[in-house]
């Protein structure tokens, strides 16, 4: 059997990169193609080459002599390769006649090694099963040893950790989105070049793949595209003027002056201060409320699910509404792309007039942006239905609403008094499907902004909140009852707030009875 | 005269060939019954075994060896049957001493490799007056 270390686990543990595997990657980006290649191929590629060195090494240790196997007979001075015991080169300086009745005939040949004094015995002439005996062809064969891709899966992890930790610190290679070049192949990008880009991103005013910006910059023709395309984005990358906002599959630039700042910094309206609560308290149906409301920063946020779905509905928020995002939960957020920029472009579309709408995608405070007009000028009320539609274009998404003839009733309507949230049932002319649980409507968002203001620098606790707008709520029924829905619905109008911290409340304040089907009633001599 | 000492929990007991060669029995002989079925058709006299040549399974090196000792450590030994619940307790603890060389072990290691009787039984059978098999004390 032939020992070969790159089948085991310690080989790999234990590997380190040295210059020639350095000289091989040269070599791989030097190549015809010219082109830039991903850690794994790397990776893959340095397997593999460490592969084919031992083979060729075994090969190299084979030359030298007779491949020793116990079924074959050797002279004395005959020179034997014995794979066994590390390739050592043995010369034949004796023989005798093998004595074992396990075996029957057989002999016994003295070897000695190089380097060594005292000779070692082998058998010879053994007609006798023996796992050294080999047929002809077999021997090089890589009988059940694992593939360079299988050890790839196996050790790929650990080796790849420690290429990238040397290619970084070589100053030789350059690295994009986890692709990696030699520097000395990059095109040269000079100051012109991304002051045109930056020219080009200003006239367009939206985002540009790295492809378009290339049309315009005249780079050398005799680089290949994929190494124009990565010497550009390593160049805009390292230009604090240029943001990447693309994708997985591409980058797409755009300046960073012209981003809205609700992409750049989280808006105030969507910032939830953690409130501590006993999530103990929640029954199963109040488990079930909070499902339902699925707000995006719910702590127990449900992963999405696994079944592709072609169209979603949600409820719009308050908070939401006034900055003109949707939220990223569960249900939402395999509608959009994926990628590790910070922020990424989509195109949103009107359901109803095709009309497209420049969207972003902030996956680490879980929202898209780019709605507010669309909202205002659809009239879309806090507690719409808003759908969502994929498209054959992973990149662009159909938002829509159910829309209905324009009719006039009767909403909840908030108001501003006594430094305090009011509410009022009022007349609103609504043209689309709502939520008759969660729709409000507001008469002057700019008092509502400033009481939102003030609570939020007061830190009012959500107790407080509660008690003053649950029974602003209540009176606006015979009944005095209260939907949790309707409650979260309000509260968010003055302070961010997941469902969880009020569903708390009700399950575990006795001002707050259950009725059933969601209902509460207050009872302010239980305070 | 050697002064008779009362074993205990640590006292290391292996097979003394000494006690075969002054009872005048034939420890080759005794080995010869232990083997499993199939050294026993390649071996099936004890004579011209002590000094065979043994063929690595692994590199093919051939050592000088006795026959029967190494029959009973590297292949006896590693069958199921070797040592089972029906093996005699005195027996069990003889082939416990072939398979590992006749490595000096304690009543506790026994029981940990034979895995039935109770401690105090290895104990009090082999450190009786009387001597099985030449299952006996290491002299310190």
């Amino acid at each position: 059997m032939f020992v070969r270390e790159t089948q085991t686990a310690t080989y790999w543990q234990e590997f380190v990169v040295d210059d020639r595997d350095l000289d091989y990657l040269y070599e791989l980006f030097l190549e015809d193609d010219n082109r830039p290649r991903t850690s794994d191929d790397l990776t893959l590629a340095l397997i593999r080459s460490r592969c084919e060195k031992e083979e060729a090494l075994i090969k190299g240790e084979l030359a030298r002599g007779t491949l020793f196997q116990p079924g074959e007979g050797y002279e004395v001075g005959e020179q034997i390769v014995f794979p066994v015991l590390g390739y050592a080169l043995g010369s034949v300086v004796g023989a005798r006649p093998g004595y074992n009745p396990k075996y029957g005939e057989f002999d016994v040949i003295q070897v000695r090694f190089e380097g060594e004094e005292e000779t070692r015995e082998f058998a010879s002439k053994l007609d006798y099963p023996h796992k050294l005996n080999r047929e002809e062809g077999e021997l090089l064969e890589a009988e059940g040893i694992a593939s360079p891709v299988e050890l790839y899966d196996q050790h790929g992890s650990d080796v790849q950790r420690k290429l990238l930790e040397h290619l970084r610190l070589s100053g030789d290679f350059a690295s994009f989105r986890g692709e990696w070049f030699l520097k000395g192949l990059l095109a040269e990008i000079h100051e012109g070049h991304l002051n045109i880009a930056e020219a080009m991103l200003d006239v367009k005013g939206m985002p540009l793949p790295t492809q378009e910006l290339l049309r315009e910059l005249d780079l050398l023709t005799k680089i290949a595209p994929a190494a124009q395309i990565f010497s550009l984005n390593c160049a805009l990358g390292q230009d604090e003027r240029f943001d990447d906002v693309g994708n997985d599959d591409q980058s797409l630039w755009f300046l960073r002056r012209l981003e809205p700042s609700e992409i750049v910094h989280l808006p105030p309206r969507l910032r939830y201060t953690p409130i501590l609560y006993d999530r103990a308290s929640l029954s199963e149906e109040l488990l079930r409320w909070e499902m339902e409301l699925d707000d995006e920063i719910m702590e127990s946020a449900a992963r999405g699910t696994e079944e592709e779905i072609s169209s979603v509905t949600i409820i719009l928020n308050y908070p939401h509404r006034r900055v003109g995002t949707i939220p990223l939960t569960s249900k939402t957020e395999g509608f959009f792309p994926r990628g590790n920029t910070e922020r990424m472009m989509v195109t949103l579309v009107d359901g109803r007039t095709g009309k497209q709408m420049l969207g972003w995608v902030v996956r680490q405070h879980k929202y898209v942006y780019g709605l507010k007009e669309w909202y205002n000028e659809n009239d879309i009320p806090v507690g719409a239905y808003i759908k969502l539609e994929k498209t054959d274009d992973p990149l662009a998404i159909v938002v829509d609403f159910p829309r209905r003839p324009n009719k006039r009733e009767w909403i909840r309507v908030a108001t501003v008094a006594g430094g305090k949230l009011a509410f009022a049932m009022q007349m609103r002319a609504i043209g689309c499907e709502y939520d008759e649980l969660m729709v409000l409507g507001e008469n002057n968002p700019a008092q509502i902004d400033s009481l939102w203001m003030r609570s939020e620098e007061d830190g009012k606790p959500i107790s407080e909140l509660m008690s003053e707008i649950f029974p602003e709520l209540a009176k606006l029924n015979p009944q005095g009852t209260v939907h949790a829905k309707t409650l979260y619905s309000a509260i968010n109008m003055e302070k961010r707030c997941p469902p969880g911290p009020i569903l708390a409340q009700l399950a575990s304040k006795a001002c707050f009875m259950a009725v059933g089907d969601g209902y509460w009633v207050y009872d302010r001599e239980a305070l | 005269m050697v002064r008779w000492i009362k074993p205990d929990l640590e006292t290391k007991f292996h097979i003394d060939f000494d006690w075969w060669e002054k009872e005048g029995r034939d420890l080759r002989v005794y080995l010869q019954s232990h083997l499993c079925p199939e050294c026993k058709v390649i071996y099936a006299n004890h004579r011209g075994t002590a000094e065979v040549d043994w063929i690595d399974s692994n590199t093919a090196e051939v050592m000088r060896v006795d026959a029967l000792w190494q029959s009973l450590r590297t292949h006896c030994s590693q069958r199921p049957d070797f040592i089972t619940e029906n093996t005699p307790l005195t027996d069990a603890v003889f082939r416990a001493f072939l398979a590992n060389g006749n490595e000096p072990l304690s009543v506790v290691e026994l029981h940990e490799i034979l895995g039935r009787h109770t401690v105090e039984t290895i104990l009090r059978t082999l450190g009786s007056r009387k001597i099985y098999k030449g299952i006996r004390p290491v002299l310190k």
